[in-house]
């Protein structure tokens, strides 16, 4: 189909429990998508992931009809399932809240790789790490 | 949600602590936030009456290089207020009427037909084809000008259903419309059925039109030029002596091309029509 692309809207937005409130309503709404047919798709398309937030992608295009794409939970929220935690540390340099292995670090890197923008898996990994330490959450060997 | 205030929490970072400055927002109260580029930064919004949680995702945010991540700048507060979220963007869409006959109208819109005019009740959504884009609209003005009461159509690449319930409202014997995407079949039949010509038009789920063992009127096909020019040699077959075939979704300078491929099979150029940048064009085949 002959689509052209207007605009790409980048969002994080709780797994089957969006709503049509910021930041969905004015970002969808300056871009002329349609909000409640946006809202109910993703919530329908991601509610067994609920308690992750998940990056997507809405492709908006001239005749304001749109598609989207879900990425990978928010690093913070692999790390929490691999450490087996709900939540971070309040005060993460003192107290410690859980711990993930490098091998786990790795393989959360990996996953994240394509949406991270960074240039290698070490670079990547780094950045899961200084996550994961900025959440109260240590990586063991 | 009426007239509500909430404060915009803007934050430059760049794209590798997006994650990271994301799920500080969001443990601090935001709904989810959205990413921008150009600066690249991120938004994420509180209700005023929670401006306390301001100071903690600063707190948090400037923690940040404590372990290896990039520092980000400092945070941005504005205050917002708007009227309702759900109707914002449909002042983006609104009643449009295409050739003599065709109106398309949001359903939403209170606007009353007018006499002889025929109207396709739809909203834009995920499915590709409202009018808002040339080729469709460029579509709906050809349709109005050569469909015939009576004719049997073939709509391929329906998206929305938006050319097969035209061709219905103008009288078309029957419509079969067909989409390799399940998701537009979905959203074809729905809009067919809110339209009321669920009698006429059958909509199916098919990614060409080979093993079609029948011959139509008018065939409408707003894909791309690679589409038109693979799918030629097949296309004689489907048509009826004398029927129509309505070529859009095709760009300027790939129209000679297009034309080349169907004239080589036979059929003539009847109107052709260009906005700018994308051609449509109406070829018959011989009615002999």
């Amino acid at each position: 189909m002959a689509k052209e692309i207007m605009t790409v809207i980048k969002l994080n937005l709780p797994a089957g429990a969006a709503t049509p409130a910021p930041p969905v309503g004015p970002a969808l709404g300056q871009a002329g998508v349609n909000i409640m047919e946006f809202v109910k798709k993703f919530n329908e398309a991601t509610a067994n992931q609920r308690g992750s937030t998940l990056p997507v992608e809405i492709t908006v295009y001239k005749d304001r009809s749109f598609t989207f794409v879900v990425k990978q939970p928010l690093a913070s929220d692999l790390i929490k399932q691999a450490a087996g935690i709900e939540s971070g540390s309040d005060n993460p340099l003192r107290k410690k809240v859980g711990r993930i292995t490098r091998e786990q670090l790795r393989q959360i890197a990996e996953r994240k790789m394509p949406d991270l923008n960074a240039n290698d898996i070490e670079a990547a990994m780094r950045i899961i790490a200084g996550t994961a330490r900025s959440m109260g959450v240590e990586i063991v060997d | 949600m009426q007239d509500e205030r909430w404060l915009s929490i803007e934050v430059i970072a760049p794209p590798q602590v997006w994650d990271t400055v994301a799920a500080v927002m969001i443990e601090s109260g935001c709904t989810g936030v959205q990413l921008c580029d150009k600066p690249p930064r991120l938004v994420g919004y509180l209700p005023e009456t929670e401006s306390e949680r301001v100071a903690a995702i600063q707190e948090k945010l400037n923690r940040l290089p404590q372990f290896d991540l990039p520092p980000v700048a400092a945070v941005q507060v504005q205050t917002i207020t708007e009227k309702d979220w759900h109707t914002l963007w449909r002042r983006h869409f609104r009643s449009r009427k295409f050739g003599q006959r065709l109106r398309v109208q949001p359903s939403w819109s209170k606007r009353k037909p007018e006499p002889n005019e025929q109207t396709i009740l739809l909203d834009p959504g995920l499915a590709f084809g409202t009018g808002g884009h040339p080729t469709t609209a460029l579509c709906l003005e050809m349709i109005d000008q050569w469909l015939q009461p009576g004719m049997r159509v073939l709509d391929m690449g329906t998206g929305t259903g938006i050319l097969a319930i035209a061709c219905a409202k103008l009288g078309a014997a029957r419509v079969l419309a067909i989409d390799n995407d399940p998701l537009s079949v979905q959203i074809a039949q729905e809009n067919v059925m809110r339209n009321g010509v669920s009698e006429r038009v059958t909509v199916q789920l098919r990614d060409n039109w080979n093993d079609l063992n029948e011959t139509f009127d008018f065939i409408a096909c707003n894909i791309i030029s690679t589409f038109h020019i693979a799918n030629a040699p097949t296309l004689p077959p489907l048509l009826a002596p004398g029927g129509y075939y309505l070529a859009s979704g095709v760009i300027g300078r790939n129209w000679r091309e297009v034309r080349k491929a169907l004239e080589a099979e036979g059929l003539t150029l009847g109107e052709f029509r260009k906005r700018r940048t994308w051609t449509a064009s109406l070829f018959q085949k011989s009615a002999s």
